[in-house]
């Protein structure tokens, strides 16, 4: 397990150097001057571009630069925004949790829901509940988070009044973008419930099960789901990144502070070093969670080892 | 496009005059729903309109300037201007604390001064207020005197505006970097937490007695605290004060303007920015609208009225000339006294300049169409919308019009280019008619999208703007619009507003000469 989990953390590295290097293009990849992008339309004068250049080492050839950004990376440096003037590491610890709330609320919606619908209109495979389920998800795929999360506002906040429409902090304020976040991804995840109980219930093991006189409930959840899982935890594996990148919408919408709202920010300020933090932090994190996922399949199948 | 000039200061007391009628009560906590959070609250650093709308509770100035040209004292009780203009000898006003206690003095003018011109602190507004100055010389602990390399009738006024207002020099030292996320001024209110992404909470400076007389009230502000919440989306920003969340919502976007209006629980405020129009700068450089004529017919085709009617809910007044027609030195109606919308006359002046009508409905001159391309900023949607309107109005007189949808970078490398387009749609807030030199003045600054050249015009504001006498300063840029305006640089489509939402509760808001809300004599009367 442990050489396993080596060969894994060895074989993220190629990936986050290429990250790194894709990451730091960025600032270069942008037509004109990164300073004066930084700087804005603003008159301003040449001095002042030339300190901007200066502070960010722009003036540096680009190995050097590069170099200089990844060792500030190992030691935790994200860099320093020019225009807040603050610490990214700084300004993106601060936002973190609550994306972190939210995104993992927002898994947690689209698991509970996606798979209890999915096993739903799998056992009454073919039947007007296997219908409604899939037209259901077929709309939750569909819909635009950022036109669901305005509707639930119109709705939950502004008629009914139940819950506040802005902000952070407190079980009230998290629910309708945890819904709002998790509805897309429940849609996905019921889909792959469905299609893939509908092929263990195919089995004979399964015919077995109720042949020695298990309760269709039993039978369900004991060895169909458990057997079902292991398509169904890449999907959710994947769903993450897709949420984690989807709060950024979410966060906009309702509010609420966070690395998505901070990235949105950023762009609109082209603050660059921002961008880059936000970018690379989120990349890390779908890396982890991937890995978290491909360990997961042995809790699910036993048969499965990492040696 | 919003930039945001020197601040006048000036009051506009909306709401009902609510200071004059009710005894207000102190106390409560005010909260108020802001479209965006700033990326620094460093007024010597930051050029962002939202750091502005805040800063101006937490900081005081120099000098008040009202809407009608006058100065008034602030943090400096009087002042003296040398018979040659250089020489600016300033009186502070003792006994008045930064929020950190520390003493405000000539000092920390000098500090002030001399931190906004060191190019280290990458000033992005504050420096362009400091025009001439060269240094200044501390000449006892409370007198202070600025000297200028020329003359300039508009560095008193400058020195109002938010962004040269003093801060303490102890609290800048001592936080270094931090001190855009707390800054230390004398104002109304203090900073009690920035919390990133989400609000802004300031409390009432309880030392506070300085606030300038046209303020009504002196004395410490009547709320305990303000929240200042950030709430990109327009709708919610709206549903929020109608759920309470918030007492008040900045930057109503005018096409919800009807539902507020027509709901008796909740006060419409609004008050005009000063500058520009939202206008389309001529580009004089390139055919066909190099040719004045073409330039006249434009001015001539756009029903200004039906667009604001149709796009903007009517909220909005047409567009009134080179300037807004609440700007000082503006000359109301200017635009359609010289061009009154008239199709008739757009197309005589288009026949006599030999452009023909063709069966396609598009004029041509010896085989070239008469196209006029426009450049849309593609951020901001308004463009696109205005666009297609022109497109059609400027249609029905046999011009065609082609846009040129670009992303903001592209498009300010264009306008500063100027040889590829025809007309471009900006805004400019300014408070002083200078703001005439930044646009069409030959070479004047980064917005001269019209790229014109008159040397007649470029003498009358340089003239102008050495100029101490506002009566003479005003004759002489009311010289200079009716030049531009024959000239035809200009479309104006309608002055902009900056439109509020709030509930019954919130009285006594006033907004200075940039239209941004001054909160010192707002009071709850819930």
């Amino acid at each position: 397990m442990s050489v396993y989990l080596l060969q894994r953390f060895a074989s993220a590295f190629p990936v986050l150097l290429g990250l790194t290097i894709l990451v730091f293009s960025l600032v270069h990849l942008v037509p004109g001057d990164p300073a004066e992008q930084m700087l804005g339309e603003a008159a301003v004068s040449q001095e002042v571009i030339e300190n901007m250049r200066e502070q960010l080492g722009l003036n540096r050839p680009l190995h050097e630069q590069y170099l200089a950004y990844v060792s500030g990376l190992l030691q935790g440096d994200l860099g320093t925004s020019f225009l807040a003037r603050r610490s990214v590491a700084d300004m993106i610890g601060r936002v973190l949790p609550s994306t972190l709330i939210l995104t993992f609320a927002g898994l947690g919606v689209a698991i509970v829901l996606g798979v209890s619908l999915g096993v739903l209109a799998a056992v009454n495979h073919n039947s007007w509940i296997d219908n409604a389920t899939m037209v259901f998800a077929l709309i939750g795929v569909s819909m635009p988070s950022f036109w669901l999360g305005l509707m639930l506002i119109f709705t939950f906040s502004l008629q009914l009044g139940w819950f506040p429409a802005t902000g952070s902090g407190g079980i009230e304020r998290l629910i309708l973008p945890a819904a709002t976040l998790g509805f897309a991804g429940s849609a996905i995840i019921a889909r792959m419930v469905r299609s893939s109980m509908l092929e263990v219930l195919g089995q004979d093991y399964i015919r077995t099960a109720r042949a020695k006189g298990l309760g269709p409930r039993t039978v369900v959840l004991q060895h169909v789901l458990k057997n079902a899982m292991i398509p169904v935890l890449t999907v959710i594996g994947l769903e993450f990144g897709r949420l984690l990148s989807g709060t950024v919408v979410i966060e906009v919408v309702f509010s609420r502070p966070g690395i998505g709202r901070l990235l949105v920010d950023a762009i609109l300020k082209k603050d660059f070093i921002v961008i880059q933090g936000v970018v690379l932090l989120s990349a890390c994190f779908y890396l982890l969670v991937n890995l978290m996922i491909d360990l997961s399949y042995s809790l699910a199948d036993p048969r499965i080892r990492y040696s | 496009m919003r930039f945001i000039g020197s601040m006048f200061a000036a009051l506009v007391i909306l709401s009902g005059a609510a200071l004059a009628q009710n005894e207000p009560q102190m106390g409560g906590k005010l909260t108020v729903g802001i479209e965006y959070e700033p990326v620094t609250l460093d007024p010597h650093v930051t050029g962002q309109a939202n750091a502005r709308r805040m800063l101006h509770n937490i900081v005081d100035t120099l000098v008040y300037g009202d809407d009608e040209g006058g100065i008034h004292p602030w943090l400096a009780e009087s002042w003296e201007i040398s018979d040659d203009g250089l020489e600016y000898t300033f009186y502070l006003r003792q006994g008045v604390t930064f929020h950190d206690g520390e003493p405000f003095n000539a000092e920390s003018v000098q500090y002030m001064w001399d931190r906004i011109m060191d190019p280290a602190t990458a000033s992005a507004s504050a420096i362009a207020e400091m025009g001439p100055f060269e240094r200044s010389e501390i000449l006892d602990d409370y007198t202070i005197r600025a000297y200028l390399s020329e003359p300039s009738a508009l560095w008193l006024r400058s020195m109002s505006s938010s962004a040269v207002a003093p801060v303490s020099p102890a609290a800048v030292e001592a936080l270094g970097d931090r001190f855009g996320r707390a800054p230390v001024g004398t104002g109304p209110f203090r900073i009690v937490e920035w919390a990133d992404n989400e609000s802004l909470l300031v409390e009432r400076h309880p030392d506070y007695d300085w606030a300038p007389e046209p303020f009504g009230h002196s004395g410490p502000a009547f709320l305990d605290e303000i929240e200042f919440v950030f709430i990109p989306e327009a709708q919610v920003r709206l549903g929020t004060v109608e759920t309470g969340e918030t007492d008040i919502i900045e930057e109503v976007p005018p096409r919800f303007v009807d539902m507020i209006d027509e709901n008796p629980d909740f006060n419409l405020l609004r008050a005009p920015y000063n500058g520009s129009p939202l206008h389309y700068m001529i580009n004089t450089q390139v055919a066909p609208t190099d040719e004045v004529a073409v330039r006249r017919a434009i001015l001539h085709s756009v029903n200004t009225e039906a667009i604001v009617d149709n796009l903007y809910a009517g909220v909005v007044e047409p567009g009134n000339g080179p300037m807004t027609a609440t700007m000082p030195g503006s000359v109301e109606g200017i635009y359609r006294d010289t061009y009154p919308f008239d199709t008739e006359a757009a197309a005589a002046i288009l026949d006599d300049a030999g452009w023909e009508l063709g069966s396609d409905g598009v004029r041509t001159r010896d085989g070239e169409r008469l196209t006029v391309r426009i450049n849309v900023l593609t951020d901001v949607p308004e463009y696109g919308e205005l666009g297609q309107v022109l497109q059609s109005q400027l249609g029905d007189v046999g011009i065609e019009v082609v846009l040129q949808p670009l992303a903001r970078s592209p498009w300010a490398a264009s306008n500063n280019e100027g040889t590829d387009y025809n007309m471009v749609g900006m805004g400019l807030w300014r408070n002083d008619p200078h703001m005439l030199s930044l646009l069409w003045r030959t070479d004047g600054s980064a917005f001269t999208w019209s790229h014109y050249s008159n040397p007649e015009f470029d003498a009358i504001v340089d003239e102008a703007v050495r100029l101490t006498d506002v009566e003479q300063r005003f004759a002489l840029y009311a010289e200079a619009q009716a030049i531009l305006m024959e000239d035809a640089v200009s479309l104006p489509i309608y002055d902009q507003m900056n439109i509020m939402a709030a509930n019954l509760a919130v009285e006594g808001i006033v907004f200075d000469q940039s239209a941004f809300p001054f909160y010192h004599a707002t009071h709850l009367t819930r």
